[in-house]
């Protein structure tokens, strides 16, 4: 049981930076992004492409390409918020919504139309160590990404929390035209969390495709729907909460995948997402305005 | 922060969640190895396994009820007409069904057919056959760019050997996207262009839907894989081997040939695939080996959870019953967090033993070993293939070429066999008489496919045999090179 908890642990991990990304952008801009997971994975395509043909007559290493993913990734992101989504200010979260899938698609087919369905090689940035604790055995990779996420989460929560850009977020957060009446220039809020949300994007695009040792068109989006469950079960406004959520979607798959099967723990999972949104939408460490 | 979530936020939650369920459901990962719930066993005929002597075959309607072997088999109007064969058997019948009028009997087939009506001559334009090749072009999982080049290559070498008959055949390729609905499609715009016969090389679930949708159309079929439960209709011939027996034949060559007691195999989430692993548990535990078994999801990213069981199982060589993406990453994945244990990984049929999947793996697969219905590309009986075939570029996607190279001696086979009055008629009736051996009755180069035997009704023309091949070298110049050649026993 103790080895199935470290597992779960380590699965879990590998989706809370993809949830705090999902996270961040949801509570700064109100959209929920269907999009985050393939930005990384266009980035993350790119930047092995780079490595496996060296371009300019340069071949950077793994961890190079890992710097380059979450520079693209960011990059891609303030694309997107300056293409698609900053038009759609102050449309229905439904509209937003789809624009966000329409992105993830058309990135996933572009990936699909430039380096086929074949998987693709990605190799680990931070090595092929392992960590062996409590009969499990874990990568150094999911380490790393537990690891990133958190740090990210508290630099984020002090970030929004302690300095005036941050208070400036919050007030666009609760209603962006009275923020704008105040003074704030939503639209760099806007921007911030789309930068934000691409580098994290990119950020678990080069840990979460090591970990499989292999990148496919879609595959980002698959491991998004997890974490997607595990910021809904979290709470969609915390950051902490993406990541405790993340966690327990890795346990869940951990303990009910390997005494039951995958498919049981799937339905377990995708239970509790719909169960956290009748009994309490805010999730586990939401705010109580959510439920008002 | 803690914004006040709106009831549109809701919504559009709720929507995400299901959009990105339905997306995750259409299934992005490349499968060759998932059949269709539902359908029917593939024990009939009185329990006998159709390619154990079961029922014979009447190319149109349900399987007759006459006799054994291929009988005279006279049918109506919309039925096979086959006269007396010039060799072959003694035993002669009437079929019971398949058609709107009986005939005369005829002689059990097993060499070249006589003045068979030829039947049906659609796709045959003066000396052009067209017939089409169905494949995944895009979709989950498609075959190399090059496919387009390669498949017409064997029959443009047919070309210059003369040709079969006076005529030489023209391959056409329908794109199936990979899914049954492309099936459908690729299956309606076939009709509409009027091919002859078709070919196909998918994952099961689109091989089913092709079996079925080309059967309604009354389209001659030759098919790669189906799933172990499907009946195969009277028109479509396999020339793959019967996964169901692969269970068995994997165990035997896990213990008796890797000398291995601590076995697995890990199957994808799919009903259809219990039969073929639990012949293998069942087999295995015979033969004395633990048997460690477990279940993936192939929409999953991480199997951390199953490499970390499969390592402390302490199995030495494990079966990978599943699509090539999940067995790369499950591959990957064991070589890192269970570095101290070396795996033998064994695959089947057309799963993943193609030389593209090496380059992912990146060495995880070294050592791997599959089933497959051809051998490696550095395989001498390939001299011919090798030298004729161009439009491959390299090892990585030269082998699909092969398997396009072999549908084509077969159908050569074939049509050569039906003669001059050629027609669906004609065709099927050659098909049901095919015994292909190991060398092509047109171009005397060694066949691509297992040596097939359709006669007294067999529906598994292979009779099982597979070669093994294994990985040979490591990362980005390893390749699959055969290990030893057809046998259906090990």
């Amino acid at each position: 049981m103790l080895r199935d908890l470290i597992i779960g642990l380590s699965i879990g991990s590998a989706y809370s930076l993809l949830a705090v990304a999902v996270v961040l952008i949801y509570s700064s801009t109100k959209v929920l992004s269907l999009a985050v997971g393939e930005i990384g994975a266009f980035a993350l395509y790119v930047a092995l492409r780079w490595h496996e043909r060296g371009w300019f007559g340069w071949h950077p290493s793994v961890f190079v390409c890992a710097l380059l993913t979450i520079v693209g990734a960011g990059a891609l992101g303030l694309l997107v918020e300056r293409l698609v989504m900053r038009p759609m200010v102050g449309r229905p979260a439904l509209d937003t919504l789809v624009a966000t899938l329409v992105v993830a698609l058309l990135l996933a087919l572009s990936e699909l139309a430039i380096y086929g369905i074949n998987p693709f090689a990605a190799p680990s940035p931070v090595g092929h160590g392992t960590v062996r604790l409590l009969g499990a055995t874990v990568s150094a990779t999911q380490v790393t990404a537990l690891l990133l996420a958190g740090f990210v989460a508290v630099a984020l929560w002090l970030f929004l929390t302690r300095t005036s850009f941050g208070l400036a977020t919050r007030a666009v957060t609760g209603d962006a035209t009275v923020a704008r009446l105040l003074g704030v220039k939503v639209n760099r809020v806007y921007v911030f969390a789309w930068g934000v949300g691409g580098l994290l994007s990119g950020a678990a695009a080069a840990l979460l495709a090591p970990i499989s040792g292999s990148l496919t068109p879609f595959s980002l989006t698959t491991a998004l729907l997890s974490a997607l469950a595990g910021a809904v079960i979290g709470g969609l406004d915390s950051l902490g909460g993406a990541i405790v959520g993340s966690l327990l979607v890795g346990l869940v798959t951990s303990v009910v995948g390997s005494r039951v099967d995958p498919t049981t723990s799937a339905g377990v999972i995708f239970l509790a997402v719909l169960v956290t949104l009748l009994v309490r939408p805010q999730g586990l460490l939401g705010g109580a305005r959510a439920s008002a | 922060m803690r914004p006040a979530r709106s009831r549109s936020s809701r919504v559009a939650l709720a929507l995400g969640s299901t959009a990105l369920l339905a997306l995750t459901a259409s299934g992005c990962a490349a499968r060759f190895d998932r059949p269709p719930p539902g359908t029917q066993s593939l024990d009939q005929g009185g329990g006998l396994p159709v390619d154990q002597g079961g029922l014979p075959i009447t190319p149109t309607g349900q399987p007759g009820t006459g006799t054994t072997g291929l009988t005279g088999t006279t049918s109506g109007t919309t039925g096979v007409q086959q006269g007396p064969s010039t060799t072959g058997g003694t035993t002669g019948g009437t079929t019971t069904t398949g058609g709107t009028a009986g005939g005369s009997t005829g002689t059990a087939g097993g060499g070249t057919t006589g003045s068979v009506p030829p039947g049906s001559t659609t796709g045959i334009n003066g000396t052009t056959i067209t017939v089409g090749l169905f494949v995944p072009k895009t979709g989950a999982a498609p075959v190399p760019a090059t496919v387009d080049a390669q498949a017409q290559n064997y029959f443009d070498y047919v070309r210059e050997k003369g040709g079969i008959n006076g005529r030489n055949v023209k391959i056409k390729i329908y794109d199936t996207g990979s899914t049954e609905a492309g099936a459908r499609t690729a299956v309606q715009q076939a009709v509409s262009d009027g091919i002859f016969a078709a070919v196909s090389l998918d994952r099961l679930t689109v091989e089913a839907r092709l079996t079925a949708e080309l059967h309604a159309a009354h389209i001659p079929h030759l098919v790669a894989q189906l799933p172990p439960s499907t009946t195969i209709p009277d028109d479509a011939f396999y020339i793959g081997m019967n996964q169901l027996h692969h269970g068995p034949q994997i165990a035997d060559y896990m213990v008796h040939n890797l000398r291995k007691t601590k076995v697995g195999v890990i199957i994808e989430t799919d009903p259809g695939l219990n039969a073929a692993r639990d012949a293998f548990v069942t087999r295995a535990q015979a033969n004395g080996a633990t048997v460690y078994k477990n279940v993936i999801n192939p929409a999953d990213s991480d199997y951390t959870a199953q490499v970390n069981a499969l390592c402390a199982s302490k199995a030495e060589t494990t079966w990978l019953y599943m699509a090539p993406t999940p067995a790369v990453n499950i591959a990957v994945e064991y070589r890192q967090l269970c570095p101290a244990q070396k795996m033998t990984w064994v695959g089947n049929n057309i799963s993943w033993g193609f030389n593209l999947v090496l380059t992912p793996a990146a060495g995880a697969l070294d050592g791997a070993k599959v089933f497959s219905p051809w051998g490696g590309l550095r395989d001498p009986r390939y001299t011919t293939f090798n030298q004729v075939n161009k439009e491959g570029q390299t090892d990585r996607d030269k082998d699909i070429g092969l398997a396009a190279w072999g549908f084509g001696q077969v159908l050569a086979a074939a049509i050569k066999q039906a003669g001059p009055a050629l027609g669906r008629n004609s065709f099927l009736v050659a098909m049901q008489a095919l015994k292909t051996g190991t060398t092509d009755q047109v171009t005397g180069t060694a066949m691509c496919w297992p040596p097939l035997d359709f006669t007294g009704g067999k529906r598994y023309g292979s009779g099982d045999r597979s070669i093994v091949m294994t990985v040979q070298g490591t990362g980005a110049t390893a390749i699959w090179a055969t290990e030893s050649d057809y046998r259906s026993t090990f």
